[in-house]
């Protein structure tokens, strides 16, 4: 099974001074994200499925798959939960 | 009860009000109307017909104690409270339903909501924020109700600087990006334990409000016409001490976020991506200070050198 993570067309981001802020329109809610949680989301939008998601940070931060992989999927989940973004399965063959 | 309409022209915020005379309070400045302003006049009719009956889905709120229902569109705006319909049909026109209610409680929530609905459909940014003009510089005030914002900005008017906006702040951006603020009502409203550390005197008001049981006392002040540009903002918040610190990051965004009228609300914003857009500009291009002052109400003097100082500060830059 292979996931593909959108972004909410209905979240901005932008930055203040020094931290970087997503806002979601339809909640009227905000986030504020840190460098390496910026660096997640500006990934997805050329990275939108998990495994190259994984193996482009993996390179970026110089890291195992396997070490990042649950902190990745622990944000994933936070901004999905936070309905800054949404998700799609698909079975892979 | 039927409204006659005599059609005047009020100035508000710089915008053009053509509407019943009625809806004018005393201290507004009426002049004869000219449509040769940036803007076109708002137009508002009264309606003595039944209000349509619209479901309002969206969640309400409170406007000065009275619950206030909205349905936001992208070009119009509909709102209602105790029984009254605004249907502001485009950024232009204002249609009333008043109801059974008397002048003075349409008017009220007129000047509260309606008119502020149509300042963003018109691409303004309205605040919960005061404005005075200090070294030549206009500064607005931002910070919790209760956190004394009218209080120290009513005490800088007593020893002579000019106020340009109390409670509610109205703001544009223009084309080449700075960040104009409007004069706004002239009007302060206090509590007498204000009054009394002000020096304004309870028998000066030419009206009194009630805010949560409590009342309010109005006074006409002499303002401005003249649009200015912005040049800083100001939190005030209750504290420990009096001191000054500068606002930045997270906190910078939050504060002055939850100052903005239609943010304050969430789905309560016509078109909001382009909206957050010159909300992000205003924050970004605007520098801002926290003032942090004791509950001891009488540091107002001292508040007050620490603004002139940082203002002068801010003009040697």
């Amino acid at each position: 099974m292979s996931t593909t993570y959108h972004k909410k067309s209905s979240v901005v981001s932008t930055e203040i001074d020094n931290a970087t802020v997503l806002y979601t329109v339809e909640k009227g809610s905000y986030f504020s994200i840190n460098e390496t949680g910026l660096a997640i989301w500006e990934a997805l939008s050329n990275h939108p499925k998990k495994d190259d998601l994984l193996n482009y940070l993996a390179q970026k931060f110089n890291a195992n798959i396997t070490e990042i992989e649950p902190d990745i999927t622990a944000y994933l989940t936070e901004l999905l939960q936070q309905g800054l973004i949404t998700e799609t399965h698909e079975a892979t063959t | 009860m039927r409204y006659t309409e005599k059609m005047i022209r009020h100035y508000y915020y710089n915008q053009t009000i053509v509407g019943p005379k009625w809806l004018n309070t005393p201290f507004l400045q009426t002049k004869n109307a000219t449509t040769s302003g940036a803007s076109a006049p708002i137009t508002v009719s009264i309606i003595n017909d039944p209000a349509p009956n619209i479901n309002f889905k969206q969640q309400a709120f409170s406007a000065g104690n009275k619950p206030l229902y909205f349905n936001n569109h992208l070009d119009h705006i509909q709102l209602q409270t105790e029984d009254i319909f605004f249907d502001i049909l485009d950024k232009n026109t204002i249609h009333i339903y008043p109801g059974a209610k008397p002048p003075e409680t349409i008017t009220h929530h007129f000047w509260q909501s309606a008119l502020l609905a149509v300042l963003t459909l018109r691409g303004g940014i309205s605040l919960h924020a005061n404005a005075v003009r200090i070294n030549h510089k206009v500064y607005l005030f931002i910070g919790d109700s209760g956190a004394g914002k009218s209080t120290f900005t009513s005490y800088l008017y007593q020893q002579g600087y000019q106020l340009i906006s109390d409670d509610c702040s109205f703001l544009t951006l223009a084309s080449d990006g700075q960040v104009l603020i409007h004069p706004g009502k002239q009007e302060i409203r206090l509590y007498q334990e204000s009054c009394d550390l002000v020096g304004l005197p309870i028998q000066d008001a030419y009206r009194t409000v009630k805010k949560l049981d409590q009342i309010k006392y109005c006074f006409a002040i002499p303002s401005t016409t003249e649009t200015s540009q912005l040049s800083g903002i100001i939190l005030i918040k209750k504290g420990k001490k009096t001191a000054l610190t500068t606002l930045k990051d997270i906190e910078k965004f939050q504060s002055i976020l939850n100052s903005v009228f239609a943010f304050s609300q969430p789905n309560h914003v016509p078109n909001p991506t382009e909206q957050f857009k010159k909300l992000t500009h205003l924050i970004q291009a605007t520098p801002a200070i926290t003032l942090e002052r004791s509950a001891d109400q009488n540091t107002l003097e001292e508040l007050k050198d620490l603004v002139i100082s940082y203002s002068q500060k801010e003009i040697k830059k």
